[in-house]
């Protein structure tokens, strides 16, 4: 099997039951469980991605075909481990503290898992010592999301306490702009979940 | 030369000052530039074009000759040198005309019994984007005249969130509640009395009604722990007297709030719930707006929460939408052939259009077949009939062509707009949804589905379910509200006992956390779809 047509177009449709379904047959099928993901799945979202910066998708989709990516993943993931696949990265994201909106981070989570990065996700809520906490463990790059004018601001407080650590920082969210970024230091910036990827693999310098 | 601001054909010569920015100088020449996030930055809702002249924006120095003006963000321009040109848009300049205000309240049944017998009182409902107030008489109980006005602090920030941020910064607080008691309020009751012969020293008692983080501005307290979780307020009341906050009534008027239920549900709500009467076994209130406020009620429990809608049914955000003021379109009647039938408020040229319609806009677009579930349009039908543009990259419909619109430009909705839109009704429904299923309930179990706010008076019903922002439920189970929380504020007024019944009433909701909810995130990302993607909950207006 190469490419499975109808499992790419239930991604990209968003059509999560039919997503559920097809990866499971395939399972049952033992078809490598890495190919139904980097030769349907990952493509799917990723043409999503494109989509999206062409301006011929828009967040609802982008979020619905996230969410039909997510229930293939469930199924995968332990599969995955299993099969001892080779993550390009390791990386983790989180919303700072004060802030609760998630949906946007998830997204930008998705589409980096899709792009074959090892993502730890911190949650919501997120204090320093919780991004300390992963650069300790690893990780190279470090994501901050805040969907709030208010919280914004903690975004530098995390810049500055780890900007000696070794691990980039990447910020985003609605309200975050270059401009901010570049002001606080941060190493990167994107204002989307697709050009998100791009930004990581830059600071980590993975070819795109 | 000098620097000269154009606006509508008039010129203002303005003094240069390099500490100020291009928006506080176009203020200056007597223009309110539009800033929706409060000068930070990043919502561009202020742009201006640069002509001539050197400018420094961010933190670039540029030079603009005549021929080519610079399109930028007035809220992060400074003029360098004695020597500018800069052009205002229409779009950017917020017009105080003809703003449909809702001021129209019932009172429901109450009995007479006022705190204070004799003189005049106050109500007023102060909204993040207008206030209203009303002049009563104590001896009668009569509404003598009401008022409105768009609350001046949209002149610094548009939403509260933006206005809180604002109040970090020193003197900023202070010049909040300035815009707001001393350039809104004090204008409002100067009209009052000045319609009705009263004299202000006869004004003994003010009842105000608001959001949470009006109130705090009001009362000059900090809205600050409002902002990061867990949303707490300072204070659920407040109350003082006219001469301590500067109001023009006499010095020892009693100044009260009507009392919060939480950060983000406020008196506003408590007053609306208070009188919008619910009946039957669930029964449920929403405020459509940009906070989303909702009640739900099932045999006397409640639940309530805020679903931060955003404010994309006020026109933010979208290319061409404005607030519902003159010249406005307000409602969009279309089948196939794409012949807009349009209503504008006021004059007759356009100059973008506000919430209801692009609620029609898209109903309309959704039964033709013109836009699908996804909101996407349909190209080919665009382009036959001879409505296609493509706006910085995006397929958009063109609803008035240049030369009928007030601007010149044609007045266009992109499939980004459509996309802000369903993000914003997605917002209101997932937050409905999981208000219910707290309550172990579905939206086919309401009995009484009030609807307040300025917004749903304004909306077709309808549509609004059409596009799966409202359930699917008979519309003899709907009902709307005028200002009820202006109302409220009366009924504080009028009756005494209010006061108690509404720090009862205040406790009564158990606020859900919608992100710690189970259903949120999945509710809200079904609910992007037109009308849902859970096709349980719209079998009869569904399909298209
Ligand atoms: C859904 C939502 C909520 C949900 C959040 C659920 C959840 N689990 O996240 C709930 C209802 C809980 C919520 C709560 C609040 N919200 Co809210 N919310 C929204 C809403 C409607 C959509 C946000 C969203 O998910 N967008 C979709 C995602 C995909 O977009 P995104 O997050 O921007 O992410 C994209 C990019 O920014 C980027 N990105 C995101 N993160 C990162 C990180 C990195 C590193 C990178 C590179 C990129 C990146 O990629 C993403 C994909 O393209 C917006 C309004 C709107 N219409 O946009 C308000 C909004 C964000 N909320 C707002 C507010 C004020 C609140 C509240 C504080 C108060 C309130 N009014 O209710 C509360 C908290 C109260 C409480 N006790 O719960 C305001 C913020 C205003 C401001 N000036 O800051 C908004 C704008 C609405 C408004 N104007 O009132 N909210
Ligand atoms: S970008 Fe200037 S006011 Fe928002």
């Amino acid at each position: 099997m190469a490419k499975n047509e109808a499992l790419y177009e239930a991604v990209l449709k968003g059509r999560r039951k039919d997503v559920s379904t097809i990866v499971h047959e395939s399972v049952d099928a033992e078809i490598n469980v890495a190919e139904i993901l980097m030769e349907s799945m990952i493509p799917a979202m990723a043409e999503i991605g494109d989509r999206f910066s062409r301006n011929e998708a828009y967040v609802p989709e982008m979020l619905i075909a996230a969410r039909a990516m997510q229930a293939g993943l469930d199924i995968l993931d332990p599969l995955l481990a299993e099969a001892g696949h080779k993550p390009i990265g390791k990386v983790a994201i989180g919303t700072v503290k004060g802030d609760l909106h998630d949906i946007g981070k998830n997204l930008v989570a998705m589409m980096l898992k899709g792009a074959g990065f090892d993502v730890v996700d911190l949650g919501v809520d997120c204090d320093i010592e919780k991004y300390r906490e992963a650069v300790e463990n690893g990780v190279q790059v470090i994501l901050l999301s805040a969907l709030l004018t208010t919280t914004m601001p903690y975004m530098k407080e995390v810049v500055e306490a780890l900007k000696n650590s070794g691990a980039k920082i990447l910020v985003g969210g609605a309200p975050v702009t270059q401009a901010y970024a570049d002001e606080i230091g941060a190493d990167g910036y994107s204002d989307d979940a697709n050009t998100a990827v791009k930004s990581a693999k830059d600071a980590l310098g993975i070819a795109a | 030369m000098a620097i000269t601001i154009h606006f509508d054909g008039q010129s203002v010569a303005v003094e240069s000052g390099s500490d100020r920015t291009v928006l506080d100088l176009a203020r200056e020449a007597g223009w309110h530039i539009d800033a929706k996030c409060g000068g930070q930055g990043f919502c561009a809702s202020c742009n201006v074009l640069l002509g001539e002249g050197r400018y420094r924006v961010f933190d670039e120095e540029i030079d603009v000759s005549p021929e080519q003006r610079r399109e930028v963000l007035s809220c992060q321009a400074y003029v360098r040198g004695d020597d500018a040109e800069i052009f205002l848009p229409r779009a950017s300049v917020i017009s105080f005309d003809g703003a449909r205000i809702a001021d129209e309240m019932d009172i429901p049944e109450h009995t007479f019994n006022p705190r204070f017998t004799k003189g005049y009182g106050v109500a007023v409902d102060v909204g993040t984007t207008t206030v209203v107030a009303a002049l009563i008489d104590l001896e009668t109980g009569k509404v003598l005249s009401r008022e409105s006005l768009y609350n001046q602090q949209i002149l610094k920030a548009d939403d509260v969130v933006s206005r809180i941020s604002l109040c970090s910064e020193p003197g900023n607080l202070e010049t909040l509640k300035e815009l707001v008691v001393d350039h809104t309020l004090n204008p409002l009751i100067h009209k009052l009395c000045t319609g009705t012969g009263i004299d202000k020293k006869q004004i003994v008692h003010l009842a105000i009604s608001g959001n949470t983080v009006m109130m705090h501005i009001f009362f000059g307290v900090s809205p600050a722990s409002i902002g990061v979780i867990p949303f707490k307020p300072v204070s659920h009341t407040f109350s003082s007297t006219a001469a301590e906050l500067g109001i023009d009534a006499r010095s020892d008027a009693l100044v009260e709030t009507v009392p919060a239920i939480a950060g983000y549900i406020g008196g506003d709500i408590t007053s609306d719930l208070y009188v919008s009467n619910l009946s039957g076994r669930l029964s449920v209130l929403i405020d459509i707006g940009t906070n989303g406020e909702m009640v739900a009620c099932l045999d006397g429990q409640m639940t309530a929460c805020a679903t931060a809608a955003g404010p994309a049914f006020e026109g933010a955000g979208l290319l061409h939408g404005a607030r519902a003021a003159s010249r406005a379109i307000d409602s969009i009647a279309y089948n196939e052939t794409l012949d807009f039938e349009l209503t504008v408020i006021g004059e007759p040229s356009p100059v973008g259009l506000c919430g209801p319609a692009i609620i029609d806009f898209i109903a309309e677009g959704f039964r033709c077949g013109l836009i699908n579930a996804m909101g996407r349009y349909d190209i080919e039908m665009l382009k036959r009939e001879d409505r296609y543009e493509s706006i910085c990259g995006m397929h958009a419909c063109m609803l008035v062509a240049p030369e009928l619109s007030a601007t010149g430009e044609s007045i266009t909705i992109t499939e980004g707009d459509v996309a802000e839109i369903l993000k914003a009704k997605a917002a209101i429904y997932a937050g409905l949804k999981t208000l219910l299923a707290e309550l172990g309930k579905t939206v086919h179990d309401i009995d009484h589905l009030v609807l307040a706010g300025g917004f749903a008076k304004h909306i077709n019903l309808e549509n609004a379910i059409c596009i799966g922002l409202l359930p699917d439920i008979e519309i003899e189970k709907y009902d709307v509200i005028g200002n009820g929380s202006l109302a409220g504020a009366a009924l504080a007024l009028l009756d005494k006992g209010t006061q108690q019944d509404y720090l009862d009433l205040i406790e009564k909701p158990e606020i859900v956390t919608l992100n710690q909810t189970e259903h949120f995130t999945n509710y809200f990302q079904e609910a992007l779809a037109i009308p849902n993607l859970d096709e349980s909950d719209f079998l009869t207006r569904g399909q298209n």
